[in-house]
């Protein structure tokens, strides 16, 4: 976040905060003090108002005030797209002051979490999550560059750091104490670093790496690297070298060797290995091999493809042309939103990792499409070529990577149409990712039927998420539970569909509540996943993050709790919405705007039903007008102009 | 016009607003916040909250007529009401949210009616109190702030 614009010396005055909230009186208190406070404020009372303004210019503002309870766009939702889209710190504040309440907003990533009313003294202090953020990020890039062969740390270390670096020790013990507290909670995690902080902590590394659409080699020693952009192919790059060495062998600086790719450097070779390492990790804990397991994530298109949720004409279109890329996905949703207007539960906000398939190499293989890209699409008999982001156990990795490869180069190949694909990623979690309900049904047809559990919450399908790959690709798609429920009727079409393993599953989080009636968008996910694929930096995509509900879901019927995290997390990496990496480009930002599907509770696209008045027939007049008691009997204790 | 007398009055108003409880440790802060860049924020943002809440109140007034029992419709709309009543301070009125709310949860319909004919009489209360005091404000001239006296 650039503040250079913030005259230093007057520092944290000229702070720009952006404060969502759909009450009006609040807002008009919160401006006043934190023009008070000298900040710059800008207030909107709805959270795809406030999404547009921050996607506009990603450094307009520092910083994010937002409600919890809105009624167009959950708090939380608004929360999650920022922090991913944006990495901008956010503040969540609320009359709602119960602990899981709290705790939810801590998980989902909120900065801090402030209870109305808010007073003068707390925004006071906001500044320094600011600066905390970006000291944690710089100095975690400078320490990823140093010992880093074991390719984790946690963050209460980096946190210690910051503790010596920052002068604000306050809020560096209090943010070391949260970081605890969270690997704690989480400690299910085999590797202990855990579930959400951990991703969260690479979802911010994957961020900062995403920003810039460049590659280029940085000075080690500053504390301000260009973001190194991890396209497909330099990814592909990447893997291939870890492979050639060995998953166990491959350090960065022999990675780097073999990479060749002029002003990549150490640290960024470093910084990525030491998130394709967690990512792994995630994998393989999360993995149970299940023989039988064809990817559970997977190409979207099949045969019965629908057009139901997208009903439509446009999709039907793209089917025939078996070729949509994600621009055309995007224009779709757009399309679906303008016509569906309230019916697009579908929607998910993309986070886009193409779904990674986690399950046993065997299958990999046999699944990994022979065909070339447009297959992927349309085609029903399309087998996605399995997502380069699928980072199966590490055994089978470099068999994956192999096919993965192959598919790569034709995906990549053929969404030649897609503006940049792979330069500019900045996977913008917008994407709406539309579950595809035979995505879903793919899933049953695993034995995992992960989105089955999510659903029935059956316990028994909850021991699907705990097997590996489809666990991990599912939970993406899992996590709106109620249109697993959905899913669960869908139709047997699921059964024909190839699941490869690469395919990659985006997951968005099905429909708001029982909509999930998509089916057809499943391939052109697909697409976009193949597209994108393997952007560590959806790692970050809150996979764990964006559907509370489904989260919650899954690790009831996981019975795992603190590993459905992060198994979530991963296999939410993998459902990326390749989508999203293709709607970032600017082309697409119209759309994606437009295409903002949060899954809140029920809320629809927020962007079409934001209501901007608050005024309504029953508005009453100036209160200084309204007589007594207007509203009910004058039972008033007869204080009229009483003193 | 006796200034003096009016201020005194407005004074007094407010002070029995505090202890008795319509007005917290809130309202301080909005008072804090009007300077000489916003003269009259405090009046300013007590009228939105008005303006707002009323709409509330009749959106809550008509989830309640209708009969439908939808609470957590019920409950939605009166956190924003509590949200917007913490705000400027309202404590009574925030006290008898948290008590909607309550009934609420525990799907008490009757216990639901019955607290809004409660907030329904605070909010209007509330806001004949200081719809006074303001205009007494007014009266009292320009130069009576909304300070606050000695805490």
């Amino acid at each position: 976040m650039d503040r250079g614009d913030v005259d230093e010396g007057q520092f944290p005055a000229g702070l720009r905060v952006l404060v969502v909230d759909d009450d009006v009186t609040v807002l008009r208190v919160l401006k006043t003090m934190l023009l008070q406070c000298r900040y710059e404020v800008t207030t909107c009372s709805q959270a795809a108002t406030a999404l547009s303004l921050l996607r506009e210019s990603k450094d307009t503002y520092h910083l994010v005030l937002s409600d919890v309870h809105m009624p167009d766009m959950d708090g939380f939702k608004l929360l999650e797209l920022v922090g991913l889209e944006m990495d901008l710190p956010v503040i969540m504040m609320s009359a709602d002051a119960r602990t899981n309440i709290v705790m939810k907003g801590i998980k989902h990533g909120a900065c801090d979490y402030l209870i109305k009313p808010v007073r003068m003294e707390e925004l006071k202090n906001i500044w320094q999550h600011v600066v905390r953020k970006k000291w944690t990020d710089n100095n975690r890039d400078l320490e990823n560059s140093g010992s880093f062969e074991e390719g984790e740390r946690t963050i209460p270390n980096n946190n210690a750091n910051i503790n010596n670096n920052n002068n604000n020790n306050n809020s560096n013990k209090r943010v070391a104490e949260d970081a605890e507290y969270a690997s704690s909670v989480n400690d299910g995690a085999p590797d202990g670093s855990g579930g959400w902080k951990s991703s969260q902590k690479k979802k911010r590394c994957t961020v900062k790496e995403e920003e810039e659409g460049e590659t280029e080699s940085a000075d080690p020693s500053s504390s301000k690297k260009p973001r190194v952009v991890w396209s497909v192919e330099l990814h592909q790059q990447f893997v291939n070298a870890v492979n050639q060495l060995g998953i166990e062998k491959a350090v960065p600086k022999r990675i780097l060797e073999l990479m060749n790719v002029p002003g990549l450097t150490r640290e960024n070779v470093a910084s990525h290995l030491q998130k394709f390492r967690l990512y792994l990790k995630r994998l393989s804990g999360v993995t149970q091999h299940h023989p039988g397991l064809s990817n559970p994530f997977c190409g979207p298109v099949s045969a019965n493809i629908k057009p139901g949720p997208l009903g439509r004409l446009d999709f039907e279109t793209l089917v025939a042309s078996g070729h949509l890329p994600p621009q055309a996905l995007a224009v779709l949703e757009e399309e679906l939103l303008t016509q569906n207007g309230s019916k697009q539960p579908i929607r998910e906000i993309a986070f886009g990792q193409p779904l990674v398939k986690c399950g046993p190499p065997t299958s990999l293989t046999r699944q990994f499409p022979q065909s070339n890209l447009s297959n992927i699409t349309m085609n029903p008999s399309l087998d996605m070529p399995p997502s380069f982001s699928s980072w199966p156990s590490n055994n089978d990795l470099a068999q994956i990577m192999q096919q993965q490869q192959q598919q790569q180069q034709q995906v990549v190949g053929s969404v030649g149409s897609v503006p940049q694909p792979s330069a500019s990623l900045n996977v913008q979690p917008s994407c709406l990712v539309i579950p595809s309900s035979q995505q879903m049904n793919n899933f049953q047809l695993n034995d995992n039927t992960i989105l089955a559990n999510q659903s029935q919450q059956s316990q028994s399908q909850g021991s699907g998420f705990q097997t590996g790959s489809s666990t991990l690709v599912q939970s993406p798609m899992m996590l709106p539970s109620q249109s697993l429920s959905s899913l669960q009727g869908v139709n047997p079409a699921s059964q024909n569909f190839q699941i490869n393993q690469g395919s990659s599953i985006i997951a968005s989080q099905p429909s708001i509540s029982g909509n999930s009636s998509y089916t057809s968008v499943g391939p052109v996910i697909d697409y976009n996943n193949n597209l994108i694929s393997t952007q560590p930096k959806n790692l970050r995509f809150g996979v764990g993050q964006i559907v509370d509900d489904g989260l919650k879901t899954m690790t009831a019927a996981s019975n795992n709790n603190s590993f459905s995290m992060p198994g979530m997390m991963s296999g939410m990496m993998n459902s990326g919405v390749a989508v999203t990496g293709a709607l970032v480009s600017d082309n697409n930002r119209q759309v994606r705007r437009n295409n903002l599907g949060f899954v809140g509770k029920g809320t629809c696209l927020p962007s079409r039903f934001a209501m901007d008045e608050i005024d309504s027939p029953t508005t009453l007049p100036n209160f200084s007008q309204i007589g007594g008691g207007d509203l009910v009997n004058p039972d008033n204790f007869g204080l009229d102009g009483q003193i | 016009m006796d200034y003096v007398n009016l201020r005194r009055q407005a004074a007094s108003l407010r002070k029995s607003l505090f202890d008795q409880g319509y007005l917290d440790e809130q309202f301080y802060q909005l008072e804090d916040l009007q300077d000489d860049a916003s003269p009259n924020f405090v009046e300013e943002v007590v009228t939105l909250f008005f303006r707002d809440s009323a709409r509330l109140m009749a959106n809550i007034d008509q989830a309640l007529d209708k009969c439908v029992k939808d609470f957590n419709k019920l409950d939605v709309y009166m956190q924003q009401l509590k949200g917007s009543c913490t705000s400027i301070g309202a404590s009574r009125l925030k006290t008898e949210c948290t008590f909607f709310r309550e009934c609420c949860r525990d799907e008490n319909i009757e216990g639901c009616m019955r607290s809004f004919q409660k907030i329904k009489r605070e909010h209007s209360v509330l806001r004949q109190k200081l719809e006074s005091y303001f205009q007494l404000l007014r009266q009292a001239g320009p130069i009576e702030c909304a300070t606050r006296p000695s805490k």
